[in-house]
């Protein structure tokens, strides 16, 4: 069974809905405290009231796609405010499905700086050792079935995923020897409001032998790959997708 | 090895040095017209000296880094000016080792400029039926094994060639229908000027069986997959590694 402790904290960002919010609240029911961020106050607080334990929730606001240089600093200005992080579960991302017609070069930098520049710069943050808890410490980022099977329309969205399950491997291999452990989840369709407007439209039902995943499918494993029972697991990149590809 | 004529013509990126100055000399002496792309005249020049028909060769300067929102239009004036094409090779790319504590969202956001938004956006600039031969028409891009393999301290560089393969394979369905063919190469280390780098060639030799990997033996395969004979093949990235990973 796994278990945290309250001093022992997570940086949960898109934890305001979805698959984040899933996240946020396990974590929180499995004794953890947890620092949510996403951009919507009233949102964080609906998550919050679900939570088991909302006296240890604390809330930030904050648009991960604004300032993405400055990122690494943002997570050291956390550790000041809250101590060192056990963990960072990166759960903001954007879909899109767009032909590639249509598609321009700023529209896909949109996608790409949600999707991957700014985890990556989380990753970099959470990698100083003034603001982790040292061996132990681990991050778990989403990524998506997309980085591995590319659909049509999917020309942004599946690059951005890509680059970051390319790139988490690569920080992984580099913050091994002090004892952090970095994974990417990569599920397919998810009961999300990000994913909703897919699964509505009822093509893709028939993919699943066991329905379409929930957030806590998700969050499950993320729970798991931030506990200390994962601690031989690292630079991994897991497909979760009820068996549809 | 299918033969070219001078009316098929093809659009040559990064063709002043290493793969792509060989895919524009093959190319060409197989019979092609090809409009070479690179920024540098001088090289461009010392190329086009070493073809076998170089009245069918021609030169444009273009810094594709710098204007890869633009990448459409741009082949629209080659189009223009030179005819339509049967298909591309984009071999501009630039390598960046840096560890993770030195990576920055600037620097991160201008090396995804050539290897990942100028690529993409030339695909989508051929994939229009007023630039391109149809059926039968195809693009080559160059990736990278670090599409597959996340070293350390290649974070940004993995990450921009796996976010160009799932972003060309996505493009490639969706080209699929008008005939279009659109195939990624993923070659090792290949002795270029841009692999110039520690450790020196006489030791990266030894991780190759047959040697390391030359220009030429990328661009015999780009040549291939361009020609009639791959015309089943497409969305498909390649590794060419000589058995290394």
């Amino acid at each position: 069974m796994i278990s945290f402790t309250s001093e022992q904290r997570f940086i949960v960002t898109g934890a305001s809905s979805g698959i984040g919010e899933g996240v946020a609240t396990l974590l929180n029911e499995l004794g953890a405290t947890v620092v949510a961020v996403a951009r919507n106050m009233e949102r964080l607080e609906a998550m919050k009231a679900k939570c088991a334990h909302p006296d240890k929730v604390f809330l930030e606001i904050k648009d991960l796609s604004e300032d993405i240089e400055n990122l690494p600093a943002y997570v050291k200005l956390l550790k000041d405010k809250y101590g060192k992080f056990q963990g960072l579960a990166y759960c903001a991302g954007l879909g899109e499905v767009k032909p590639l017609q249509i598609i321009d070069y700023a529209g896909m930098k949109t996608i790409f700086d949600v999707n991957y520049f700014a985890p990556v710069m989380m990753a970099k943050g959470f990698a100083d050792r003034r603001v982790n808890n040292g061996k132990g410490s681990s991050a778990v980022f989403l990524s998506s079935i997309a980085a591995v099977c590319s659909d049509r329309g999917h020309t942004s969205y599946a690059g951005s995923k890509a680059a970051l399950s390319a790139s988490i491997k690569s920080i992984a291999r580099e913050v091994a020897p002090a004892g952090l452990r970095m994974n990417c989840l990569q599920p397919s369709l998810i009961s999300t409001p990000m994913g909703l407007p897919s699964w509505e439209t009822g093509e893709f039902k028939d993919k699943y032998p066991f329905g379409i995943g929930e957030p806590a499918d998700i969050a499950n494993f993320t729970a798991f790959l931030l506990s200390d029972k994962a601690k031989w697991i690292t630079a991994q990149n897991y497909i979760v997708d009820c068996g549809s590809i | 090895m299918s033969k070219f004529n001078p009316e098929q013509r093809f659009i040559v990126t990064g063709a002043s040095s290493g793969i792509g100055e060989s895919v524009a000399i093959l190319l060409n002496g197989l019979g092609a017209s090809v409009v070479a792309v690179a920024r540098n005249a001088e090289r461009l020049e010392a190329m086009r000296a070493k073809c076998a028909h170089p009245e069918n060769v021609f030169i444009e300067l273009k810094d594709l880094a710098e204007d890869a929102g633009g990448l459409p239009a741009y082949l629209k004036s080659l189009k223009d000016k030179y005819g339509k094409f049967q298909g591309f090779a984009y071999c501009a790319g630039a390598l960046e080792v840096k560890p993770l504590q030195l990576l920055a969202y600037s620097e991160m956001s201008k090396l995804f400029d050539v290897n990942y938004f100028a690529p993409v956006m030339m695909a989508k600039g051929f994939a229009d039926r007023r630039i391109n031969n149809g059926a039968g028409s195809a693009g080559v891009v160059i990736s990278s094994i670090a599409s597959f393999v996340s070293a350390r301290a290649m974070a940004t560089y993995s990450g921009s060639k796996a976010a160009l393969a799932a972003s060309i394979k996505s493009a490639a369905r969706e080209m699929a229908g008008a005939g279009v063919r659109l195939n990624l190469l993923s070659p090792t280390d290949i002795d270029t000027p841009m692999a110039k780098m520690d450790p020196p060639a006489a030791l990266r030799e030894a991780n190759y069986p047959f040697g390391l990997g030359k220009p030429e033996d990328v661009a015999n395969f780009v040549a291939f997959l361009l020609s009639a004979d791959a015309r089943w093949i497409t969305a498909q990235n390649y590794i060419i590694d000589c058995a290394s990973f």
